[in-house]
């Protein structure tokens, strides 16, 4: 092989691009793939079955009405299931060849891999600087490295301009939209894969929401998304990929019962249920 | 929207038939009860202010102005004071928060975090029953503990005591605090690839930091005035003291000594130094307070 293929490996933390140029590996066409995973909180069944593929450096939305099992599902995608008593994940979900249900798995290190934004802004009661910097000190970053980092990440998440005088106030005392942005350059400052968002701009306002669907378009090019959202129009607006959740017939268990591009979900769903939910005939 | 069915507006004037005397009838009830209750209420307060007031009065009388500062005299010779008990109880007090503070968060982080598994549970109930056991054979424990097999009283052995008795306070109050903390913290920490422990120390602690300082300030305060441990382990010192391998006096311990002693002037002089020694728990215990209080102010929470 010819001399300039061999990259120097420079992190722990190889990405897929790194092992592709190597030839270890080529890139899928899903970055996530979900084999009949059920999820259940001791006795009770929250989903069942779900099969489904997160398409690479796309934006996918798991939409459906409430209580149909979206965040349960998007959080079994990092584990987040596992902070729960009595919840147990059955089935696969492959990332990169590896199924990170499996108990020998380091479930640190997925969550790194695949960052979460929660429904409702949750900045540490630090500084701005110390909030985005948190992730970084965790894997051993320090001085002009990490400023860099930081400043790299408020950069991507289209908050720097606002806060690059105010590093040092506190994080808590931004707006709910700059909240939000702020946990968003929290998770990118780990450098994830992969981002999971639940319901991302439900605790804000239009013009602050907006901001955030502009920001999740920009950042496919370098990240896999996938939201969470009750908001057919925001599913419609920013996604590439859509599923369909609903819980099954005269159960409290919730499966996805369709998958596929956006503008055909939204134009010519296949099922029933599908077009009546996005028809907005229930929800 | 459903029909009301309308009811003929009634007149609201005084004694209206059978409708007035029911009515002052709970009314009166009412104020009586409230009267009780206030009474009641009073009847705490009225105990401790007597005390304040009683012992303020015993202990101004032997209070000198020297008396904090210098050292005890024979009896009989005036002056003198209760430096050495000073010094004694913030080694012994000192020496317990040392030993018990980071045990007793350590101990707290883990059932917090654990709160519905056996052995948070476990915990939980080992610290309250721990709580429940009478200072006194907290003392006696560490005598057999310590003091037998060393030889000798210590104030070492004292210091241990008071952590034991410190221990179930901090734990309490401390894993309160982290409870209080918002659980979306504790999930959005461990969603970037934190472990529990950076968790729980990178994010947890600080935001609980004032209320776990509060619990620590409430545990010092009963800790020192705590007379029956120190009889079997520190057991009192007449001369100056830092050693931690001699007998040191305390304060409790002093007030007891001179208190039973059948001079006049010691007497006085206990007044004097449980005067001091409720003024400290006193101070203590309302500036563990003020500072929650000062702190919902600010923040809006207990905690940050």
């Amino acid at each position: 092989m010819p001399p300039w293929t061999e990259i120097p490996q420079v992190s722990p933390f190889e990405s897929l691009a790194v092992k592709e140029m190597r030839g270890e590996a080529s890139i899928q066409e899903s970055r996530i793939s979900i084999q009949d995973v059920s999820v259940h909180y001791r006795k009770f069944r929250a989903i069942a079955d779900v099969t489904l593929d997160i398409p690479t450096n796309k934006v996918t939305a798991i939409i459906g009405p409430s209580g149909c099992g979206k965040s349960t599902l998007l959080r079994s995608m990092n584990r987040m299931t596992d902070l729960v008593p009595g919840a147990r994940v059955t089935g696969s979900i492959q990332i990169d060849g590896q199924d990170i249900l499996a108990s020998s798995i380091d479930v640190v290190d997925i969550r790194r891999r695949i960052g979460m934004v929660f429904q409702r802004p949750n900045p540490f009661p630090k500084s701005i600087f110390d909030n985005v910097a948190y992730g970084p000190r965790l894997q051993g970053l320090r001085g002009q490295a990490l400023q860099e980092r930081v400043e790299r990440s408020l950069k991507s998440a289209a908050l720097w301009d606002e806060v690059k005088d105010i590093l040092q106030q506190s994080g808590l005392a931004l707006s709910g939209g700059q909240q939000q942005r702020l946990c968003i350059a929290r998770t990118l400052a780990v450098e994830p894969e992969v981002i999971l968002m639940d319901e991302p701009c439900s605790a804000l306002d239009p013009v602050a929401t907006l901001k955030i669907e502009e920001l999740m378009r920009t950042l496919t090019a370098d990240y896999t998304i996938v939201i969470v959202t009750h908001n057919m129009q925001q599913a419609a607006r920013v996604s590439d990929v859509t599923a369909m959740m609903m819980l099954i017939e005269g159960q409290k268990t919730g499966t996805v019962i369709e998958a596929s591009d956006t503008k055909t979900i939204f134009t010519k769903p296949k099922d029933k249920r599908t077009e009546a939910y996005v028809t907005g005939r229930f929800g | 929207m459903s029909e009301t069915t309308r009811r003929r507006p009634q007149a609201f004037t005084r004694g209206n038939g059978a409708g007035g005397f029911r009515l002052a009838w709970r009314k009166g009830t009412n104020t009586v009860m409230l009267a009780l209750c206030a009474l009641a209420v009073v009847a705490g307060v009225v105990p401790l202010l007597w005390i304040l007031w009683y012992t303020l009065r015993q202990g101004i009388a032997a209070l000198t102005p020297g008396f904090l500062t210098s050292m005890p005299t024979p009896v009989g010779v005036p002056g003198g004071g209760i430096f050495n008990s000073i010094v004694g109880s913030a080694i012994t007090v000192g020496l317990g928060v040392l030993i018990a503070a980071p045990v007793g968060v350590m101990a707290a982080m883990f059932a917090a975090t654990r709160a519905n598994t056996p052995l948070g549970l476990a915990l939980r109930f080992g610290t309250d029953v721990i709580a429940g056991v009478p200072s006194i054979i907290m003392g006696i424990f560490v005598y057999a503990l310590i003091v037998l097999p060393q030889g000798h009283f210590s104030a070492f052995s004292g210091g241990v005591a008071l952590a034991f008795i410190m221990l179930p306070i901090i734990i309490r109050t401390t894993e309160e605090m982290l409870k209080l903390v918002p659980g979306s913290l504790r999930e959005a920490s461990l969603a970037l690839g934190a472990t529990e422990w950076r968790t729980s120390m990178n994010v947890l602690l600080p935001a609980a930091l004032s209320g776990v300082v509060t619990g620590v300030m409430l545990a010092v305060a009963r800790a020192a005035g705590e007379a029956a441990p120190m009889l079997f382990t520190a057991f009192g010192n007449p001369f100056l003291s830092f050693k931690l391998s001699e007998p040191i006096a305390t304060l409790p311990h002093t007030i007891f000594v001179y208190a039973i002693s059948p001079y006049e002037d010691w007497r006085a002089k206990a007044w004097a130094t449980a005067l001091v020694l409720i003024a400290l728990v006193l101070g203590l215990n309302v500036l563990a307070r003020g500072l929650t209080w000062w702190r919902v102010r600010k923040v809006g929470s207990v905690t940050r």
